[in-house]
C-alpha cells in the first residue's frame, strides 16, 4: 500500500522541503496501476492528490506540514501512543513516525491488548488497541520505548483557541488588489461559494470572501463591523455561521458520531482532535455531504462544539 | 564690487552647467542614432559597455571603448579606484574569473575569440526599466545595488536597455538550430547543448567549451544575422511572440554502445548549469477504464533555477512551479493535437539568465512507464527500449507504417484506440500494450519511425521501493532491478553471485536485498546501490506553540518549562486536586472563553483527590469526591514552623479534606477501597489540624 511507504519514507527521511514531499508522493504513486492509487488518483482529480496526502497526514498526526522548524515543509512526528477514554477502555492509536520494526514491536507488546490494523483507503495503516487502564498503557509504552500521550483528543482542545471574530488588537488588513483576483463570496444559507464583484466585496458589511489566483494560494477575508481581516478559512467560516445564526453540528450520544457538513471543515487541530478519537478519518456521505468522525466522546463532542461556537444538536 | 563680482560668478557657473548639458544631450542624441542605425551586432565591435551609476536601480552605459580594452581598464584600474571600485570587482565576474583563471588568456585574445569564447546563455542585466538585457559580452554587471560604484567617467543614460538581446536570441537559436541538425539527440534536440555547457560552465570564462566550440562553427550563419538591419521595436516583437518551436527530424542511426543509463538525472553534476535550451517531456496518465486522464508538459529543471519562474511561449504566459530537483510541475496540455503536432516552445528570466524550453512538434510520441524517472504514469521517451511497455501517441496519418514498425519490432497485436477514447485528440491514436521483443536496425538516414526501432542496448533500471537517496534504499522495500535491452546472453551477477530472473521479470540473488553496499554486474558493466535500515531517532518539538503554556506536536502535547508536571482530566466542577503529601493542593484554573465539562491541566504533583472548589457551599446532592489516582497519604511530614508559605498549604490541604468530610460529600465511585481511603485522607488532615493548633 503506498500509503504505508510514503510514511516509512517521511520516517527514514525525518525532515524534508515541500518540493520533496510532492516528488515522494509522485514517485511512490507512479509505480504500477494498483487499486488503490488508482482510486486516489480519481479522486483527486480537482484537488491535488499531494494536497489530499498532506492533509490526511496531517490529521492523523503523522507528519507536521509547515508549522515551526518546517516552515517550509514537514516534519515527521515522533512515534507516539495517542489514547483516548472510551466507555469501553482507553483506546491507543499509534501515531507519528514508524518502521517496520516499530511496528512488529507494537503488534508483540500488544497482541493480547485487541491489537488490530485498518487499512482504510489513501491513509497509512491504523493501528490501535485498547488498554483498561493507564498503567496497562505505561506498561507498553515502556516495553515499545514510545511516548504516549493521556487523553490526547482532550488536550488538544484544551489548548486551542475558539472560533471567535477579530478583536480589536486584530491587525486589519486589505483585499489584494488586481484584476486577476477571482472573488467569492460564501453563501451561509446554501453553504458554498459565490462568485461576486469587488466592488461588492468591498461594500459589505460582513461575510467571509475568498480571493483566488492562479498558483497561488487562496486567501480568506472575513469583513466584520466594516474592517477586513484575514484570517484561516475554517475560523472565518465558524464566526460567520456563528453570527447568521446558522446550527451545523450534529452529534449521536449513541453512535458516538459527530458530523459536520464537508465545505466547513473545522480547523486542522481542532480536526485532528477529533480523527484521534477513532485513529480513522472522517467519513464523508455523498447524498448529504457531510463528514462523521466516529467514536467521538460527549465531552469531546460538546468542547469541539464550544470551541466552533455552535450548539450541538 | 563683490556683489557684481558674485553675481558674474554665477552666471559664468550657469553657463558652464548649461554647457554641460548642452554637451551630454548632444551626446546622448549621436549615441540614439547610433544605437538605431548600427545593427546590433556591430555594437559588440564598438564595445559598448553597460555600468551602474549611483542611482542602483538605473543601468547606464559607455560607448567608445572597444571590448578587449575594457577588461584590463575595469580589471587593472589603479590603486585609486580600486579602492573605489573593489565592488565592482566583483560584480564582473566573468572577466575576472576569466582573469584569475586564465590570466593571460583574457588579455591576449583578440576581440573575436573573446565573443567566441563567451558562453551561450549570457547572465542578464536588470536595467532600469526593469527590463532584463542581454549583455552580449563582458564585463557583466548584474543589478546589486550594494555592489555597484562608478568605474568610468562619461556615462550616459542607457536608452535602450535590451538593446543587445536579439542578439543574444539569435545565438541561442543559431545554437539550437545546429543542434537540430544532428538528428541523433531524438526527442532532445536541443537539451545536450545546456548538458555540455554546465559541464564545463565551471570553466567557461577561462576557455572554450565544446559547446562554444560549436558556436562558433556558426559563427558565419550568426554573423550573416547580425549584418541583417534590425528593425526598431524588433525586441519586443521577440518578446511578444512566441517563436515557432522547431519540428521533429526524427531519430538517425548512432553508434551501439552499452553504457548504464542512471535510475535519474544527478542533478549535482548540473549545479553550476545556466542553461539555455531545456527539455519539455510529456506525461500522461490513464484512468481506471484506461481512458486518457491527462495529458502534461513536464519542463526540465536545472540545479540553480528558480524555484518559480514565469514563463511565455506557445501557451501563452504561465509559472512553472518547482516540483522536483531535476523537473517543474507538469503543465496540463490545452488543444493537445495542435500542442503535440507543432510543439512548444517556452521562454523564462530571471534577473540574469534566461531558458527556453523546446519540444519539437511531430507526429509520433514514444511513451515509456515514468516510474523509472519518478514521474507518475507515461513520459515521453526518445525510443522503443527492448521488453519494456510502452505507449504510441500518433497521428492517424502514421497509423500502417506505424503497426507495421511495430509488428517489426515484435509487439504482437497492441491495441489501437482512436479520438473516440476519452483524451484522445482529434485525429490522433493510442496504441497501447506496446512492448518490443526484437531488435531492429534503425534507417541509415533520420526518420521519424527510427523511434521504433528499439535498439539492443542494456540498460538496468530501479523500479519501485523506498528510495532514500539516488542509489540507497530502505531495507525491506527494495527495488526491482529489470534491464531494457537485448540481454540474450549478457550474465547479470549481484555481489558476485549469478542473478537469477523472477517471474516478475526482476532479478534476484542470494542477498541482494540485505543491509548494504551491493554491486549489479551486466555486459561488463557495474553499478552500486545499497540499502539501509532507519535509524529510529524522532525528536519532539515545539510544532504548533498555542501560547498556552503548552504545543502540539504530532498526537503530543509537550509544556513549556522544565519543572515536571502532571496531565490531569479534571471535571469542570471538581478543579481543586489535591496529592498525597500535605500541602500539594492545586487550583485547576478552567478556561473562561469556553465552557466545558471537563479539561485538562498540568499539576505539579502526582494528583490523587479532585474536588469541588469550595466544598463547605455547594450543593452536596450533585457535589462529588473523584479519586484521580489511588496513593496513600503521607502522614509523617514536619510542621513548618516559621515557614508561613508552608503552614499556608499544609492549612489549605487540611482545610480542603476537612471541609468536604463536614459536608459529608459522597465519593464519585463509591467503593471499599476509595472510601477507605478517603478515610484515611481524612484522619491525616485531622491529625494534622490537631497539630498545628
Amino acid at each position: 500500500m503506498k500509503a504505508n511507504e510514503l510514511l516509512y519514507w517521511l520516517s527514514a527521511r525525518c525532515e524534508g522541503s515541500w518540493r520533496q514531499f510532492r516528488a515522494a508522493v509522485e514517485e511512490l504513486y507512479s509505480e504500477g496501476n494498483e487499486l488503490d492509487s488508482e482510486n486516489v488518483a480519481a479522486e483527486s482529480v480537482a484537488f491535488p492528490l499531494h494536497q489530499k496526502i498532506r492533509l490526511d497526514y496531517e490529521r492523523l498526526a503523522h507528519v507536521e506540514f509547515f508549522a515551526r522548524d518546517c516552515e517550509d515543509g514537514w516534519r515527521v512526528t515522533p512515534p507516539t501512543l495517542s489514547a483516548h477514554s472510551m466507555p469501553s477502555g482507553i483506546r491507543v492509536i499509534l501515531c507519528g513516525a514508524r518502521s517496520s520494526a516499530l511496528r512488529e514491536r507494537v503488534f508483540r507488546a500488544t497482541e493480547n491488548l485487541g491489537y488490530e490494523s485498518l487499512s482504510p483507503p489513501g491513509v497509512p495503516d491504523v493501528v490501535r488497541f485498547v488498554v483498561s487502564d493507564t498503567e496497562t498503557l505505561v506498561d507498553v509504552a515502556t516495553e515499545v520505548g514510545l511516548h504516549f500521550q493521556c487523553d490526547t483528543p482532550l488536550a488538544i482542545l484544551t489548548y486551542l483557541p475558539p472560533c471567535d471574530p477579530p478583536s480589536r488588537r486584530h491587525k486589519l488588513s486589505e483585499f489584494p488588489l488586481g484584476a486577476d483576483w477571482r472573488i467569492h463570496e460564501f453563501d451561509v444559507l446554501e453553504l458554498a461559494w459565490r462568485k461576486i464583484k469587488r466592488c461588492d466585496a468591498q461594500a459589505a458589511r460582513v461575510g467571509l470572501f475568498r480571493f483566488l489566483i492562479d498558483y497561488q494560494r487562496p486567501r480568506y477575508f472575513l469583513r466584520w463591523v466594516g474592517g477586513t481581516f484575514e484570517l484561516p478559512r475554517a475560523v472565518a467560516l465558524y464566526v460567520l455561521l456563528k453570527r447568521k445564526r446558522r446550527n451545523l453540528l450534529r452529534y449521536d450520544a449513541t453512535t458516538r458520531a459527530f458530523s459536520l457538513p464537508a465545505i466547513c471543515r473545522p480547523p486542522q487541530l481542532l480536526e485532528r482532535a477529533l480523527v484521534l478519537c477513532s485513529g480513522l478519518p472522517p467519513a464523508f456521505d455523498p447524498t448529504s455531504a457531510r463528514l462523521t468522525y466516529s467514536d467521538v466522546t460527549q465531552d469531546i463532542a460538546l468542547l469541539a462544539a464550544e470551541l466552533l461556537r455552535q450548539p450541538l444538536s | 564690487m563683490n556683489r557684481m563680482f558674485l553675481i558674474i560668478l554665477l552666471i559664468i557657473g550657469f553657463l558652464c552647467v548649461g554647457l554641460v548639458w548642452f554637451a551630454r544631450k548632444r551626446r546622448r542624441d549621436l549615441f540614439t542614432r547610433q544605437a538605431n542605425q548600427t545593427q546590433v551586432g556591430d555594437e559588440r565591435t564598438t564595445g559598448t559597455v553597460f555600468q551602474e551609476q549611483a542611482e542602483p536601480s538605473e543601468i547606464v552605459r559607455k560607448e567608445q571603448a572597444p571590448v578587449p580594452e575594457m577588461y584590463p581598464t575595469a580589471l587593472h584600474a589603479d590603486d585609486g579606484e580600486k579602492a573605489e571600485s573593489a565592488d565592482v570587482r566583483e560584480v564582473i565576474s566573468g572577466p575576472q574569473e576569466a582573469h584569475e583563471t586564465n590570466p593571460s588568456g583574457v588579455q591576449s585574445q583578440s576581440p573575436l575569440e573573446l565573443l567566441s569564447t563567451t558562453p551561450v546563455e549570457e547572465p542578464l542585466i536588470q536595467t532600469g526599466t526593469g527590463e532584463p538585457a542581454s549583455l552580449e559580452h563582458p564585463p557583466t554587471i548584474i543589478d546589486e545595488p550594494a555592489l555597484f560604484r562608478p568605474v568610468l567617467p562619461q556615462v550616459e543614460p542607457c536608452e535602450d536597455p535590451a538593446i543587445s538581446s536579439p542578439a543574444t536570441e539569435k545565438r541561442a537559436d543559431a545554437v539550437i538550430s545546429v543542434e537540430h541538425e544532428d538528428p541523433n539527440e531524438g526527442l532532445r534536440p536541443v537539451a545536450e547543448a545546456p548538458e555540455e555547457l554546465a559541464k564545463n560552465s565551471g570553466q567557461r570564462r577561462g576557455r572554450r567549451t565544446n559547446a562554444e566550440d560549436r558556436f562558433t562553427k556558426t559563427g558565419v550563419e550568426e554573423q550573416e544575422q547580425r549584418s541583417k538591419p534590425e528593425p526598431e521595436g524588433a525586441i519586443a516583437i521577440l518578446e511578444s511572440q512566441p517563436a515557432t518551436p522547431p519540428s521533429y527530424s526524427g531519430l538517425a542511426p548512432v553508434p551501439h554502445t552499452v553504457r548504464p543509463q542512471p535510475a535519474r538525472r544527478d542533478n549535482d553534476q548540473q549545479t553550476s548549469s545556466t542553461g539555455t535550451s531545456l527539455n519539455v517531456r510529456v506525461q500522461l496518465t490513464f484512468d481506471r477504464h484506461g481512458g486518457l486522464r491527462t495529458l502534461a508538459l513536464v519542463p526540465d529543471r536545472r540545479d540553480g533555477m528558480p524555484e518559480e519562474l514565469d514563463i511565455y511561449g506557445s501557451q501563452g504566459e504561465l509559472r512553472l512551479i518547482e516540483f522536483r530537483d531535476d523537473c517543474y510541475e507538469p503543465v496540463p496540455i490545452t488543444n493537445v493535437g495542435k500542442t503535440l503536432s507543432e510543439g512548444v516552445e517556452w521562454r523564462g528570466r530571471d534577473d540574469a539568465r534566461r531558458w527556453r524550453w523546446v519540444l519539437s512538434g511531430r507526429q509520433l510520441y514514444v511513451f515509456a512507464r515514468g516510474d523509472e524517472c519518478g514521474l507518475h504514469g507515461f513520459v515521453s521517451t526518445s525510443r522503443l527500449c527492448l521488453n519494456a511497455p510502452h505507449v504510441i501517441l500518433m497521428s492517424r496519418d502514421l497509423r500502417d507504417e506505424v503497426l507495421a514498425a511495430l509488428a517489426k519490432a515484435g509487439c504482437g497485436n497492441p491495441e489501437v484506440s482512436d479520438d473516440t477514447m476519452p483524451g484522445v485528440p482529434p485525429d490522433w491514436l493510442l496504441v497501447h500494450d506496446v512492448k518490443p521483443t526484437n531488435t531492429v536496425p534503425m534507417r541509415e538516414e533520420a526518420h521519424i519511425l527510427n523511434a521504433l526501432c528499439p535498439l539492443p542496448d542494456v540498460e538496468p533500471h530501479f523500479i519501485g521501493g523506498i528510495r532514500l537517496q539516488a542509489r540507497m534504499w530502505l531495507v525491506g522495500y527494495p527495488p526491482c532491478i529489470r534491464f531494457t535491452g537485448a540481454l540474450g546472453n549478457v550474465k547479470v551477477m549481484i555481489d558476485g553471485q549469478p542473478a537469477h530472473i523472477a517471474a516478475d521479470g526482476a532479478f534476484d540473488a542470494p542477498g541482494w536485498d540485505n543491509e548494504g553496499e551491493h554491486r549489479l554486474w551486466f555486459g561488463g558493466q557495474s553499478i552500486t546501490y545499497s540499502l539501509r535500515v532507519m535509524d529510529e531517532v524522532w525528536d519532539r518539538w515545539h510544532a504548533h506553540d498555542l501560547n498556552a503554556g503548552a504545543s502540539i506536536c504530532g498526537a503530543g502535547i509537550n509544556r513549556r518549562g522544565a519543572a515536571p508536571r502532571f496531565h490531569v482530566r479534571v471535571p469542570a466542577a471538581n478543579p481543586l486536586i489535591i496529592g498525597a503529601v500535605p500541602g500539594e493542593v492545586f487550583h485547576c484554573r478552567q478556561r473562561k472563553d469556553i465552557r466545558c465539562n471537563t479539561f485538562l491541566s498540568w499539576v505539579p504533583f502526582e494528583p490523587v483527590w479532585a474536588l469541588p472548589f469550595d466544598s463547605a457551599h455547594v450543593d452536596k446532592r450533585s457535589a462529588r469526591i473523584l479519586l484521580i489516582h489511588p496513593m496513600e497519604p503521607i502522614a509523617a511530614v514536619a510542621t513548618f514552623k516559621g515557614n508561613r508559605a508552608a503552614t499556608l498549604t499544609h492549612a489549605k490541604w487540611i482545610a480542603v479534606i476537612n471541609d468536604a468530610s463536614r459536608k459529608q460529600l459522597s465519593l464519585a465511585a463509591e467503593n471499599e477501597d476509595s472510601k477507605a481511603l478517603w478515610c484515611r485522607y481524612r484522619a491525616v488532615a485531622k491529625h494534622l489540624w490537631r497539630k498545628m493548633r
